[in-house]
C-alpha cells in the first residue's frame, strides 16, 4: 500500500523539555490509525506538529510526498478538540463560511459534506443548539471540506455517551472505505483503538509499540482465567509460580490460549464452583506498556 | 475576506446583548446629559440665545465620537475571541492570507462602528427634534457621512492597536469598560473641556478621539452658531469654543484640517504599528506555525 504520511525522527522540545522523542509514523493510504498515549505523554503535540501548527524541534514530515507546510495544509483536514465553530450560526452558514476562505471551493461541497456526514436535518439549526454527538459530526464536516487526503482527529469522540461514539466510528469507517479516506486519530478510549488497522502507543514522548491491535494483545496481555472454588488444592497441584496469584478469594491463572484454559478447567472440574475467562484487552495493553500510576 | 467581514458582522448583530452594551456609554451620555448636565449648563450659557440648540448638536458630536471608539472596540473584540478559541488556526489552515484575515476584521470593525454611528445620530436626533425641536440641516448630512466614515476607520484602527497586545478576553474585558468609561471623559462631554484642570484639558487634546468630536461639534453646530452669535462679539465666541471643545489651544485654536489630519494620523500610525508588530512576532515565532 502507497504511505500517505511519512514522519521521521519527529521531535519536539519545549524548554529543553522534549515533549515528543524521535517518533517515527508511517501511515498508508486509506488506513485507520490510533495514535494513543495517557495524558501529557505527547498525543496533541504530535498531532500539532503533523498538521502544521506546531514547527517541529527536529525531524521530517511528508504528506502524499510534500513537505513545505503550505502543501501539507492543502491535503490535510483537522478536527480540534475544541470545538472551533460559530455557535450562534447555523450548520449550514458555518460551513458556507468556512468553504469561503478555501479558494475555489464549488458551492455543492457544503452539500456534499453534510450528506456525508448525515446532517441534513438539523442543517438549519445554530449549531450551539446540537447534541455533543451532532457538533461532532458538524466538526467533522467542516474538516472534509478541501477534500483531504488524510484526516486528522484529536479526541473526537471525547465526553460522548456510548451510542454517539458508535456513530461517530460508524462515520468515520464509512468514509474510509466508501472515500478511501485515511483517518489518523487520538483518543483515549482504548477499546476504540480495536477497530483501527494501526495502533501507535506513546508515552513520555517516546514511541514503546506499534502494531495492529491483536498483535499488541497477543505481544503484551495474556488471557485470564478466574477461579473460585479449592483454591488451595488447585494452587498446589498446579505448582505454576508465577503465572499464578491469589486475589480476594479467586484464583487467576495466566494463560497462553483457549485451549489452555478449557484442558485446566475439565481437569479440575470438581474443584471449580465458579470461573470467568476473559481475553487480553487494549486496557491490559495499555496498562503493561504505560504503568499502572495516574498523571 | 469579504466573507470573514460577512461572518463578523452577522455574529456581531445577532448578538442583542452585545450590540446593547457597545453603545451603552453613548445612551449613558445622552442620560447624564438630560438628568444631570443639562439644566446646569443651560445656566451656565443661558447669555446666549436659544442655548438649547446650541448645546444639544454639542452633545450629539460628543456622543458620536463616544461610539466610534465603543462600537470599533466591541466589533474588534472578535479577533480576540477567535484567537483564544483557536478559530483562526482553523482560518489559517486554508491557506488565506493572515494578512487578508486581519484585515476582514479591520474592516468589519469599520463597517460596524459606521452603521452604530448612524444608528446613534438618529436615535439622538429623534430625541431631540421630539423634546426641543432641534433642527438639523439636510445639506450637513453627506459631510456627517464623510466624517462617521473616516472616524470609523480612525477608531477601529486604535482600536486593533488596543487588541494585538491582549491576549485574553477577559483582559479585554475590563479594558473594554475602562475605555468606555474613560472615553466620555476624554471626549469632553461629561464635563466640557473648559471647566477641567490644565492636566486633564492636555489628556484630551492628545486623545484622537476628542478631534473628532470637535469636527462632529463644528459640523452640527455651524448654522446654530452663527445665528445664536449674530448679536455677540466674536470673543464670546471664541471662548465659547474653548470652553466647550469646539477646537482646541494649542498654541493657537486648531482648525478643522488641523483636526482632519490628526485623524488621519492616527489612523496611520495605529496600523504601522500593527503591522510592525505582527511582522517582527512572525519573525521570531520559533515554536508556532499557526
Amino acid at each position: 500500500m502507497a504511505t500517505i504520511l511519512n514522519a521521521t525522527r519527529l521531535t519536539k522540545i519545549y524548554d529543553k523539555k522534549k515533549a515528543v522523542d524521535n517518533i517515527d509514523i508511517n501511515v498508508n493510504a486509506g488506513s485507520l490509525v490510533a495514535f494513543l498515549g495517557p495524558n501529557g505523554a505527547g498525543k496533541s503535540t504530535t498531532i500539532k506538529m503533523l498538521t502544521t501548527i506546531l514547527r517541529p524541534s527536529g525531524g521530517k514530515i511528508l504528506v502524499d510526498g510534500e513537505e513545505s507546510p503550505e502543501a501539507i495544509r492543502k491535503n490535510i483536514g483537522i478536527v480540534f478538540q475544541e470545538s472551533i465553530l460559530d455557535k450562534e450560526l447555523t450548520v449550514r452558514e458555518n460551513l458556507l463560511f468556512r468553504s469561503n476562505l478555501y479558494q475555489r471551493l464549488p458551492k455543492k461541497r457544503v452539500d456534499e459534506v453534510i450528506e456525508i456526514v448525515q446532517a441534513e436535518e438539523f442543517q438549519n439549526q445554530a449549531y450551539g443548539s446540537l447534541s455533543g454527538g451532532q457538533k461532532r459530526r458538524v466538526d467533522i464536516a467542516r474538516a472534509l471540506l478541501n477534500r483531504p487526503k488524510i484526516l486528522f482527529l484529536d479526541e473526537p469522540t471525547t465526553g460522548l455517551d456510548i451510542q454517539t461514539r458508535n456513530l461517530i466510528w460508524g462515520t468515520l469507517s464509512a468514509m474510509q472505505k466508501n472515500e478511501n479516506l485515511t483517518i489518523f486519530l487520538t483518543t483515549h478510549y482504548l477499546e476504540e483503538a480495536d477497530q483501527a488497522d494501526d495502533v501507535y502507543i506513546i508515552d513520555h514522548g517516546h514511541l514503546i509499540a506499534h502494531g495492529t491491535s491483536s498483535q499488541l494483545k497477543q505481544k503484551y496481555t495474556k488471557n485470564v482465567l478466574t477461579i473460585e472454588g479449592d483454591n488451595d488444592f488447585i494452587e498446589k497441584d498446579l505448582s505454576w509460580g508465577n503465572k499464578l496469584r491469589e486475589s480476594q478469594g479467586s484464583l487467576i491463572i495466566d494463560t497462553d490460549s483457549s485451549q489452555e484454559a478449557i484442558s485446566l478447567l475439565s481437569k479440575y472440574a470438581k474443584q471449580i464452583d465458579h470461573f470467568e475467562f476473559r481475553q487480553g484487552t487494549m486496557d491490559d495493553v495499555f496498562i503493561s506498556l504505560t504503568g499502572k500510576e495516574i498523571r | 475576506m469579504f466573507s470573514l467581514m460577512k461572518r463578523n458582522l452577522t455574529l456581531y448583530f445577532k448578538d442583542r446583548s452585545g450590540l446593547f452594551f457597545s453603545i451603552l456609554s453613548s445612551l449613558i451620555v445622552l442620560g447624564l446629559y438630560i438628568v444631570f448636565l443639562k439644566n446646569g449648563m443651560l445656566k451656565n450659557w443661558s447669555e446666549v440665545p436659544h442655548t438649547v440648540k446650541v448645546l444639544d448638536p454639542w452633545l450629539i458630536g460628543g456622543m458620536l465620537s463616544v461610539t466610534a471608539t465603543t462600537t470599533t472596540l466591541a466589533g474588534i473584540n472578535r479577533l480576540v475571541k477567535d484567537r483564544e478559541q483557536q478559530q483562526l488556526q482553523d482560518f489559517l489552515i486554508t491557506l488565506v492570507k493572515p494578512f487578508l484575515i486581519q484585515l476582514g476584521y479591520f474592516l468589519s470593525a469599520v463597517v460596524i462602528g459606521i452603521i452604530m454611528q448612524i444608528i446613534v445620530f438618529l436615535t439622538a436626533w429623534g430625541y431631540f427634534a421630539y423634546s426641543d425641536n432641534i433642527e438639523v440641516e439636510t445639506n450637513v448630512f453627506l459631510p456627517l457621512l464623510g466624517l462617521a466614515i473616516i472616524n470609523a476607520f480612525s477608531a477601529s484602527a486604535i482600536s486593533l492597536l488596543v487588541v494585538t497586545f491582549i491576549k485574553k478576553l477577559t483582559t479585554l474585558s475590563t479594558v473594554s469598560s475602562i475605555i468606555s468609561t474613560a472615553s466620555g471623559f476624554f471626549s469632553g462631554i461629561y464635563i466640557p473641556i473648559g471647566s477641567l484642570p490644565t492636566f486633564a484639558q492636555t489628556l484630551i487634546k492628545i486623545y484622537p478621539g476628542s478631534y473628532s468630536a470637535s469636527l462632529y461639534r463644528r459640523l452640527l453646530m455651524n448654522n446654530q452658531l452663527s445665528s445664536s452669535f449674530k448679536h455677540l462679539s466674536n470673543n464670546e465666541l471664541i471662548d465659547f469654543k474653548k470652553q466647550l471643545g469646539i477646537g482646541y489651544q494649542w498654541q493657537s485654536m486648531t482648525s478643522s484640517t488641523q483636526e482632519f489630519s490628526v485623524l488621519i494620523i492616527a489612523l496611520l500610525a495605529a496600523l504601522l504599528i500593527v503591522a510592525f508588530k505582527s511582522f517582527f512576532e512572525n519573525r521570531l515565532r520559533k515554536d508556532r506555525r499557526l
